[in-house]
């Protein structure tokens, strides 16, 4: 900008400034007091004063242009990769062939991969489920690479719609849920409730892994009445797999323990403890070892927890609807299988909840079967016949009076006698044979027979039992329980099944509460209580269970004003702590005290301080 | 040293990358045999273009960083020769450019990208899918459907990409505590 200042015609000449003098720059105002010349050319000013004139250059010329580099590149890429046992394979120049499990004597033959023919018709594909069902690690997976190898997997659905691999029917998605949950897993409880597919479940998993490549030997022990159930769900489900039953003689089962090397075996915990010895001399250990009931080892201290959890093995899988049935000590027995140190006696509930989370996996039937036929409850309160009234009282005032007169020798085992011997006048009054209850089920039974349905009755005492078989002849009634032989019981079911004619199976809860498919039955009737409602509830679902065509009705009878009604609130308790530990609901008690039960008659508990489970 | 086994096998290769608004762009390359059934993967670190590269790449950007970057990084690194790529995103078909392989974008039909014109490449309609390519893919569509024949008789095409975003999220889970949903991890397409 220049000035509007007189500019002088000729320039003058310039003097150097003295590095000290410095120049003096004059405001607007300072010119107006101080007339001043000032010339500015070509971005050179010169100033003048009046005494002299003193020139400075000021260096105004632009540097030279200065590039700047704005970095394109970007960082160098990293990468993590893995490669599958079957890639490797590939790359070693083995010929790779996907596995696929032999023929099967099924109604649609598989397709073997090698054979397939490949149609130019895209529609003939098979159409791919839309639901996905994937593979998680779990949490003890810390590895990247192996939790990718999870991941990677395809989903379950797609496996199942697979000509290479072939099953009955499709899967409930739930059930896809539990072979995803089982199949990652080397420790792991499927406690889903009765009636739900464990066994099918556990199945199609092992099917899977042995299909992998990840299972070679596998031992399973169940009780000795679901051997052949479990024998015709892998028919069913896994017909390639080779299972070999450990039963017969010693020399026999010593054989096979030794000499069955692949597939899977079959044992019972009777002939398992039997065979501890073998077990001991097993070098390699089994890929996965499965126990079915695992209630059965639900006593830490007991030789059967400790002979199962002596199976050598790699992966332990345990099966249970119950899991807890008194107390939570049970699951601390389970673990001890399971989970080796997972969990200790005496933790408290949410810390159990933590630890035992990323191992159960439990679902009940409201959660996933909503459309399974409805369950209806009938409490059958009956008032005891006046016989039957007479025989309790004398029984309940004598009993009790014996008891107080025992004082310090008194123990629990005095107490359940009194409690047992009430029932059993509950149930039939033993001098008149009088029975509040069987005029009633007796009513409810002509109901169920003429409406063409069938009926199981459970009892705890197989003399109930026996003499409800005498007085229900009409209904043909037939026996499962623990005085019929083993080899018998299979018929006795295919009989009720079959049989049009009979109508009523009379069950203990001992024999008939695990592992039986009893869905045609609509009616179960529980003439008297067992001491814990797992028990119970295994016993119902043997009627509600998938395949289920209509309502289950349940009966449970209860003689009022008795000890039976005492008993059903410490039952509702139990329930209130299995909620506490699967659905995270508070607990008011953990189970059935000793003092409870002494209380159960006002009887003052000699050890008080003292708690111990008691059933 | 690149021990890639010459002759191509029955093996289908997917590549695909997921944008995380924090981290970038992660890539995954899945091989998958003709039952669908995982022979190898490799997933990339994240790719973070900044401020310069957004405005100097320009609508480039996302091109240049899924196939030539992230795609073409992924591809060599695997070991495994397949007879086909195949991507769910239309960035990624600039690798037709860059590798050997068929290249190929998957889309449902059900899509509402194709209401974006696709290139003007081969394209073939299987199923529910187009898969389409650019005038760069030289691949025949009765050949490439051949190809795919077996696979899908036993895969959803757009499945092995769900694996893949599963898998990259789990592994950037594993090396960040944050959870995904912290992450905002949301897919690139």
């Amino acid at each position: 900008m220049v000035l509007p200042m007189p500019l002088e015609s000729q320039p003058r000449p310039t003097q150097p400034r003295a590095s000290h003098q410095r120049p003096d720059i004059h405001s607007l105002v300072g010119r107006a007091m101080h007339p001043e010349d000032c010339e500015v050319r070509e971005l050179s000013a010169v100033i003048s004063f009046e005494q002299s004139i003193e020139c400075v250059e000021i260096l105004s010329r632009l540097d030279d242009l200065a590039a700047v580099t704005v970095p394109l590149s970007f960082p160098r890429l990293k990468t993590v990769g893995m490669r599958f046992p079957a890639g490797s394979q590939l790359l070693e120049g083995r010929p790779f062939k996907e596995r696929a499990p032999k023929a099967a004597p099924a109604i649609c033959a598989s397709i073997a991969v090698d054979s397939q023919v490949i149609g130019n018709e895209v529609s003939g594909a098979p159409t791919i489920p839309p639901t996905c069902t994937r593979i998680r690690p779990p949490r003890d997976v810390v590895k990247l690479e192996d939790r990718l190898y999870y991941l990677l997997q395809p989903p379950l659905e797609q496996i199942f719609a697979s000509e290479t691999l072939e099953f009955p029917f499709r899967p409930f998605k739930y059930q896809f849920d539990g072979v995803a949950f089982l199949y990652p897993r080397n420790e792991a409880v499927l406690a889903d409730e009765m009636g739900l597919g464990k066994t099918m479940q556990t199945i199609v998993t092992m099917r899977l892994l042995v299909q992998q490549g990840h299972l070679r030997r596998v031992l399973l022990v169940c009780p000795k009445p679901l051997v052949t159930n479990w024998q015709r769900e892998f028919a069913l489900w896994a017909p390639e797999l080779p299972i070999t039953v450990i039963e017969g003689k010693q020399a026999r089962r010593e054989w096979l323990w030794e000499n069955a090397r692949e597939g899977v075996l079959l044992a019972n915990y009777e002939s398992l403890v039997r065979d501890r010895s073998c077990l001991a001399a097993i070098e390699e250990p089994f890929d996965l070892a499965v126990i079915d009931e695992s209630q059965r080892i639900k006593n830490a201290a007991s030789t059967t927890n400790e002979v199962v959890c002596s199976i050598p093995r790699k992966r332990s899988w345990a099966l249970t609807g119950t899991p807890i049935e008194n107390s939570v000590e049970d699951l601390v027995g389970i673990f001890q299988f399971v989970s080796p140190g997972c969990l200790r006696p005496q933790m408290k509930i949410p810390n159990i909840r933590r630890s035992v989370g990323d191992y159960i996996i439990r679902r009940t039937k409201d959660q996933v079967l909503t459309d399974l036929p409805p369950k209806m409850f009938r409490d059958a309160e009956v008032e005891l016949t006046p016989e039957q009234q007479i025989s309790y009282e004398m029984a309940e005032k004598e009993g009790v009076i014996r008891l107080q007169e025992l004082e310090t020798a008194l123990t629990i085992q005095h107490v359940f006698e009194l409690v047992i011997r009430l029932k059993q006048i509950c149930n039939f009054d033993p001098s008149t044979g009088a029975s509040a209850k069987f005029d009633r089920l007796k009513v409810d039974l002509e109901e169920c027979v003429a409406s063409g349905r069938k009926a199981i009755i459970f009892s705890q005492w197989v003399k109930t039992l026996d003499e409800l078989r005498d007085r229900l002849q009409e209904f043909g009634p037939l026996e499962y329980h623990g005085r019929i032989p083993a080899r018998q019981r299979d018929g006795v079911i295919n009989t009720f099944r079959d049989d049009s004619s009979k109508h009523v199976i009379l069950m203990s809860y001992g024999a008939g509460s695990v592992g039986l498919n009893l869905q045609f039955a609509g009616y179960v009737f529980l003439f008297d209580r067992w001491w814990n409602p797992a028990v119970e509830d295994q016993a119902i679902n043997r009627a509600h269970r998938i395949g289920a065509t209509g309502p289950v009705t349940v009966t449970r009878f209860l003689a009022a004003g008795t000890i039976e009604e005492r008993i059903n609130r410490v039952l509702e308790e139990k329930r209130q702590l299995f909620s506490a530990v699967f659905d995270g609901t508070p607990v008011r008690k953990q189970g059935l005290s000793r003092q409870e039960i002494f209380g159960l008659f006002d009887l003052r508990f000699p050890e008080a301080g003292i708690l111990e489970e008691a059933a | 040293m690149n021990l890639k086994v010459s002759k191509s096998l029955p093996a289908i290769g997917f590549v695909t990358a997921l944008e995380d608004e924090s981290h970038g762009y992660f890539g995954g390359y899945l091989v998958l045999s003709s039952l669908g059934r995982p022979l190898e993967f490799h997933c990339s670190t994240p790719v973070q273009p900044n401020q310069a590269q957004r405005i100097l790449y320009g609508p480039t950007l996302r091109d240049y960083v899924l196939a030539d970057l992230i795609g073409q990084t992924l591809l060599a690194k695997s070991q495994l020769p397949v007879q086909a790529v195949l991507t769910d995103q239309r960035e990624m078909l600039g690798l037709s450019l860059l590798s050997d392989d068929l290249v190929a974008c998957v889309e449902s039909t059900g899509s509402s990208d194709l209401e974006v014109e696709p290139p003007s490449g081969p394209s073939l309609m299987l199923k529910d899918y187009r898969l389409f390519g650019t005038p760069s893919c030289l691949w025949q569509p009765e050949a490439f459907q051949t190809l795919l024949q077996s696979l899908i008789s036993h895969v959803d095409l757009m499945e092995p990409f769900e694996r893949i975003r599963a898998a990259i999220r789990e592994a950037q889970r594993m090396t960040d505590p944050i959870t995904d949903e912290e992450h905002g991890l949301a897919d690139a397409a």
